[in-house]
């Protein structure tokens, strides 16, 4: 029988909020930079949350602009099931115009507040999509594409993914691409990418590099997590480096509910090593995770997550990971109890991506 | 430019400056070296923006067999390349909104165009990736005879097919602008019947001054002008003139021109060139392959001589002044330079 992970405990939990908390999120530019949901991987299966119910969520929760995730190395990355995963996107957005804008540049953000509707950018999670030809960084971010990682897990034309023992560095391809993303506006994120080919990245990189969804590895060691190296070579390029909030990536104990305690120890260990302006919110939520669940326990997810068997315990349990909706006042929350100013948590919600996308988005 | 041919007044050169000028077709096909060499790209944008050109609707590809969608991308591609290089000059236009924040911010407006519909591959929610990428409007064929239905060299025009039927309501649901230039006259009376949205001629002369194929008929001009879209001629010598001439004057340009006014009024008609940079590989292209054209070697003939086509930013402002001698309003010029097309964009682009 096919699983359903649409009623595990994860996604049954309730998050308790203060109504200061929720208040909070309305009023800050609430960002969260990673929203999965690559199709038709994971939208399609029955039990998936329909699209704009998802999206209505964020909105009623406060959220103003998501980074959506159509395509993803290591699935499809021919022309065609990329542009069909833009579609189902472009399509649902076409649905309601009146509800969501494409934003393109920190402008748009700004009208698409002012008009209500929820801003949406796109972001591909490595690099097939550019074919080996780096002037096709151009062509994504007109689509609406405002980063891209390097790598995803694995070793690839640009350098290493996070899971190469060997942590090889940037390529001379690298090096082009990284100034073609700095040509066109495409920010850098180095999430998923290894470290020595993260620390090369961003010292190439004339902008500001970012990693729009990964931890601490010195609170949850794991392939996915970030070394201090690469935290403090973020913020010192005046980037951001985004939280994610899978279980399995932010609590090595691979827990079955994720605790607003533990997304807490990660915030304020990168609050302590570099500071409030570089830390932001991005959930690593997938709406509809069936289909991934099921396809990490295989030996090709295995193969993409070579970490003894740990991610395909996690796959078995559903991948618990709050959605960006169901958590982000609790987090506010949390970070109140422990002093934080509103002005603080405005800038972790999203004020700090967005003063990057000003910088680098044109 | 001091060897510019056209001469104007600098009454007529201040109503180009101060109107939303446009070129509905500039054609600068494929990479580069192809349609222009990568040293004219920057001056001649620059002479458009010293005219007073606000907007340039930019054709990097075309049906034909030459231009597959990923020959498509690796043409737009090139254009963006050239775009970036000068961020400050140039801004994509999406939407009527951009073009005002384009005109605000000094910059020329660019949007783009494809003629046909090869790069769609029959899949209709590719239209929306082509709107992103900054696309405007597209044919509904070129020329020959395709899925949705008759091109204008196509002698015997069955009419708009149940799939181009369908293609059009995709184009309106994406706000991407139904163009009937290069169309069969049936197919796009059919296409401005199907179309819940305003329809434009981006490029085609008036057929009864001209009576060419890439010509458009008066029933055609009426019928654009009643889906309130505008008809915009263009300006090679051999589609205004079938004397198929070496020089184009704005009298004939005028007479085209003219008579769309007279059957329609001021308020549905355009200007959109055709103008190619270097024509050499296009008129290499018409030498090496006259069976495309069915016409007993007439654009053959026109192709030896380069198309003979006036540059935009040398004939524009003398354009204009054939307007002021013939008692058009200044009103009238700005709709006609470019103010009815900003009409369509505002309807139809979101």
């Amino acid at each position: 029988m096919r699983p359903d992970f649409s009623k595990i405990p994860q996604r049954l939990h309730v998050y308790p909020a203060s109504e200061r908390a929720k208040a909070i999120v309305k009023k800050s530019m609430t960002m969260d930079s990673l929203f999965s949901g690559v199709w038709p991987a994971q939208w399609s299966s029955p039990d998936a949350p329909e699209f704009h119910d998802e999206m209505d969520k964020c909105i009623a929760a406060g959220f103003k602009v998501l980074a959506c995730c159509p395509s993803a190395d290591a699935l499809e990355t021919s022309t065609e099931p990329l542009m069909r995963a833009l579609e189902f996107y472009l399509k649902k957005i076409n649905e309601r115009p009146d509800k969501y804008r494409i934003v393109h540049t920190a402008k748009d953000i700004d009208e698409a507040v002012q008009e209500n509707k929820l801003g949406i950018f796109f972001t591909h999670q490595g690099t097939a999509i550019f074919g080996g030809d780096v002037e096709r960084v151009g062509l994504w971010r007109a689509l609406g594409y405002g980063y891209c990682l390097l790598a995803y897990n694995s070793r690839n034309t640009v350098g290493d993914g996070c899971f190469e023992p060997d942590n090889g560095r940037l390529t001379a391809y690298g090096k082009f691409l990284i100034d073609a993303y700095n040509r066109y506006g495409m920010i850098v994120d180095v999430s998923h990418t290894g470290e020595r080919t993260a620390l090369d990245a961003i010292e190439r990189s004339r902008a500001p590099v970012i990693s729009s969804h990964s931890v601490a590895k010195a609170i949850a060691d794991y392939p996915r997590s970030h070394p201090d190296t690469v935290i403090k070579a973020i913020a010192e390029s005046g980037g951001v480096c985004s939280i994610n909030t899978v279980g399995a990536f932010v609590d090595t104990s691979n827990p079955d509910i994720v605790t607003t305690d533990m997304l807490f120890r990660h915030i304020e260990y990168i609050v302590n090593l570099v500071g409030i302006d570089h830390v932001g919110y991005g959930s690593d939520y997938v709406p509809d995770v069936t289909q991934s669940a099921i396809a990490i326990q295989t030996p090709v997810g295995q193969a993409l997550f070579p970490d003894g068997g740990y991610s395909a315990v996690m796959g078995a349990k559903g991948t618990p990971t709050p959605a960006p909706y169901q958590i982000v006042a609790a987090l506010v929350d949390k970070l109140l109890e422990h002093g934080y100013a509103e002005e603080d948590c405005g800038k972790f919600l999203g004020g700090n991506l967005y003063r990057v996308i000003s910088q680098v988005w044109k | 430019m001091n060897d510019n041919p056209y001469p104007a007044s600098e009454r007529a050169k201040a109503i180009v400056k101060k109107s939303m000028t446009m070129d509905t077709l500039l054609s600068i096909a494929g990479v580069a070296g192809q349609q222009i060499r990568d040293e004219q790209y920057h001056p001649y944008m620059d002479d458009c923006i010293e005219t007073g050109f606000k907007v340039i609707g930019l054709c990097p590809s075309a049906d034909s067999g030459m231009h597959t969608f990923m020959d498509s991308l690796k043409a737009w591609e090139w254009h963006l390349h050239k775009l970036n290089e000068r961020p400050d000059k140039y801004k994509i236009v999406r939407t009527a909104k951009d073009i005002r924040d384009a005109m605000a911010e000094g910059k020329l407006a660019i949007y783009f165009t494809h003629q046909g519909i090869q790069i769609f591959e029959q899949d209709f929610d590719r239209i929306g990736i082509m709107r992103q990428l900054g696309f405007g409007y597209c044919l509904l064929v070129y020329n020959s005879q395709d899925i949705t239905g008759a091109g204008c060299m196509v002698k015997e025009d069955g009419g708009l097919t149940g799939f181009g039927k369908a293609l059009v309501k995709a184009y309106n649901k994406w706000g991407m602008i139904v163009d009937v230039t290069h169309v069969g006259e049936r197919t796009s009376l059919d296409a401005i019947e199907a179309s819940s949205q305003p329809v434009i001629s981006s490029h085609s002369p008036a057929h009864a001054v001209a009576p060419y194929a890439r010509c458009i008929s008066d029933a055609r001009i009426k019928a654009i002008a009643q889906s309130g879209g505008v008809s915009c001629i263009n300006m090679c010598g051999y589609m205004l003139d079938l004397s198929n001439p070496d020089f184009v004057t704005t009298d004939m340009i005028f007479r085209h021109i003219d008579h769309m006014v007279q059957l329609v009024g001021p308020d549905y008609v355009g200007l959109g060139s055709d103008y190619i940079p270097d024509t050499t590989l296009t008129v290499a292209i018409s030498a090496a392959h006259p069976e495309i054209y069915d016409d007993n070697g007439y654009t053959v003939a026109a192709g030896k001589k380069g198309f003979p086509t006036p540059r935009p930013p040398d004939v524009y402002p003398a354009i204009v002044d054939t307007f002021l001698e013939h008692g058009y309003s200044e009103e009238a010029c700005g709709k006609i330079l470019g103010g009815n097309m900003m009409r369509v964009f505002e309807q139809v682009w979101y």
